[in-house]
């Protein structure tokens, strides 16, 4: 790839870790803005990260080791041959010495735009199967990769990831947190598993247990792939540092994935001026017919 | 080569797309039907979400209609005058159907409804056509080639009995506009739920319900599908913003090409025998839309909406 480039550029960065400091908790305040928050116990669910921003903070002033990281890219544009993408996460462990300690332990979460989802339910009715109960999830991921260094149960006990909203079991209680319609806590639950099932099926919910690898003991890389079908808007990596099943440190950046070019322009029109979209396409059909007939004539 | 599509939000492969339209052009240039209820389905499969595909489906047949009705007005095929009769069914029938598709998506069950739709379609017109051309299959050879023609004069039907009756001199009718006005209806729905332009149903309805002659039924068709499709692509487009025009414009560019040699092949190939394997072709599709909907389903959940 590409984009596989620039590596160095993370011990770099390195010496801007205070500013990391400040932009990632301009990160949290636009996360919080966008998430309608829902209302229950659940405040470490993925989208509120309060707790992890102080751990962070303490952590700066223990002059503890750190985590720095950047992407290849900030902007990932959708054009007309884009058929998905894989975005390099690259990053570095900063502010101690770490030859004689244990080796750390590295999550990264890649969260996407939040938005409402619909399920249905098939029940058989006479001799077919039809759509029957329709149940909202208010506010779930469209896209969610959970990456690590090796896999999460070695890194820190199931709890403790879940509550700093890290995984899928953090994301299935996030998602019966903002659950509509649902009758009984185990109904929620087969929706919520549903949801994720189909979610990874489509390519959206990725996880891979070895998907953070270390180059030697500072620096660190991953990737993760954006399907074709990636939602567009506004996305979030998120890089935790654990050792001995605690968490030293996090960092946030973000990510955009929009439509550009002619695609851009075509999902504009159709979405805000839809009578103008809807006879150009209209001219354009009748005006290939026109030179159809026009090529193929007998005469 | 992959093309992303900026309204259906997915990435295709660009030459299984110019394949299905040059394919499913060739059949519709052959029949003399619109092919939209072999692509819509088609699409579906691929991964269009449905109410994007046959919007798109919609503007597509537009382009073919008015390749296809062009060169029949020049052959001087179509009855402009019962073309426009047809036409205000059609106008009706879309409005009614945009708002209807519009109305099952809110509810969940515009899938089921536009499935449930093309089974009982294409059971039926696939039945009838397949029953029809073994018939005729067997007059040619009962009559040492010479098929007898569909249309026997004098012979009336209830259709001939209903009030406003009108002149259609193209088609040596003198009917009532109810029958073609209901037609057009049913086929301007038709065209707005299944995303079809309906010429297999309006063709069969104009041979043996308004009894006009086979020589103008196919121009007029395209005539009324060609002004509806328009119509409904506008309304699609404006109601539920569904309509691809990246989507369109390659189905169209390769279906166009495709029906122009559907045509003239089809004019050198015995009629009979392709409609038995297009009847044939049509109840393969019904049987495996009915199949989808009464076999226990891998996953019951879905996402709403297309699922994007």
């Amino acid at each position: 790839m590409k984009r596989l480039a620039h590596i160095i550029v993370a011990l770099l960065l390195s010496l801007a870790a205070p500013l990391a400091v400040a932009q990632e908790a301009t990160e949290v305040q636009k996360g919080k803005i966008e998430l309608s928050e829902p209302a229950g116990k659940n405040k470490d669910a993925p989208g509120g990260q309060p707790l992890s921003v102080q751990v962070k903070k303490r952590a700066a002033q223990e002059k503890g080791p750190q985590v720095v990281a950047d992407l290849s890219t900030h902007t990932v544009a959708i054009r007309a041959d884009f058929a998905g993408t894989r975005v390099l996460l690259f990053g570095a462990i900063v502010g101690s010495r770490e030859e004689g300690k244990p080796m750390p332990d590295l999550i990264v979460v890649v969260r996407g735009p939040s938005r409402t989802f619909k399920l249905h339910r098939k029940k058989r009715i006479g001799p077919i199967w039809i759509n029957s109960d329709e149940r909202i999830f208010r506010a779930a991921p469209g896209y969610y990769a959970l990456l690590s260094s090796r896999p999460l149960e070695e890194i820190a006990p199931l709890e403790r990831l879940q509550k700093r909203g890290i995984g899928f079991e953090a994301l299935k209680s996030h998602l019966l947190a903002s659950g509509e319609g649902f009758k009984a806590l185990k109904e929620a639950e087969e929706y919520a598993e549903a949801f994720v099932r189909l979610m990874k099926k489509k390519g959206l919910f990725r996880t891979n247990e070895h998907g953070v690898q270390f180059t030697g003991r500072y620096l660190f890389r991953a990737t993760f792939d954006l399907p074709a079908n990636v939602p567009l808007g506004e996305y979030e990596a998120d890089v935790y540092l654990w050792r001995d099943g605690r968490l030293l440190g996090k960092f946030s950046s973000a990510l955009e994935i929009e439509k550009r070019g002619f695609e851009r322009f075509v999902y504009e029109m159709a979405h805000e001026r839809p009578l103008l979209y809807g006879i150009a396409a209209v001219i354009i059909a009748i005006a290939a017919g026109f030179a159809a007939a026009a090529v193929f004539r007998k005469d | 080569m992959s093309i992303y599509l900026p309204i259906a939000e997915i990435s295709v492969n660009l030459y299984l797309l110019l394949g299905l339209g040059g394919i499913v052009g060739f059949l519709s240039g052959m029949f003399g039907v619109g092919g939209g209820f072999l692509m819509t389905p088609l699409l579906m499969m691929i991964g269009i979400p449905p109410a994007v595909a046959v919007a798109t489906e919609a503007n597509q047949i537009a382009a073919s209609s008015v390749s296809g009705g062009l060169a029949q007005y020049r052959r001087g095929n179509v009855d402009v005058k019962m073309g426009l009769i047809l036409l205000i069914g059609g106008v009706i029938g879309s409005f009614l159907g945009v708002q209807l598709v519009k109305l099952l998506r809110e509810i969940g069950q515009v899938d089921l409804v536009i499935k449930l739709t093309y089974v009982t379609m294409l059971s039926i017109i696939g039945t009838m056509m397949f029953i029809e051309s073994v018939n005729a299959l067997r007059k040619k050879k009962k009559a040492g080639g010479k098929a007898s023609p569909a249309r026997k004069a004098g012979s009336h039907s209830w259709v001939h009995g209903l009030p406003f009756r009108m002149r259609f001199p193209r088609s040596k009718l003198y009917i009532s506009i109810i029958p073609p006005i209901g037609v057009g209806i049913l086929v301007g729905l038709l065209a707005a739920i299944m995303g079809v332009g309906g010429g297999f149903i309006m063709v069969p309805a104009m041979i043996y319900l308004l009894r006009m002659p086979t020589n103008v039924v196919v121009g007029t068709s395209l005539f009324q599908i060609g002004f509806v499709t328009i119509l409904t692509t506008i309304l699609h487009a404006v109601q539920n913003q569904t309509v691809d025009v990246v989507l369109a414009l390659i189905l169209m560019s390769s279906a166009v090409i495709g029906a122009q040699i559907g045509a003239r092949v089809g004019a050198k190939l015995p009629g009979e025998q392709l409609r038995v394997l297009l009847a044939l072709m049509v109840l393969g599709m019904c049987i495996k839309l009915g199949w989808g909907l009464v076999s226990t389903p891998d996953e019951l959940f879905s996402f709403a909406g297309g699922g994007h």
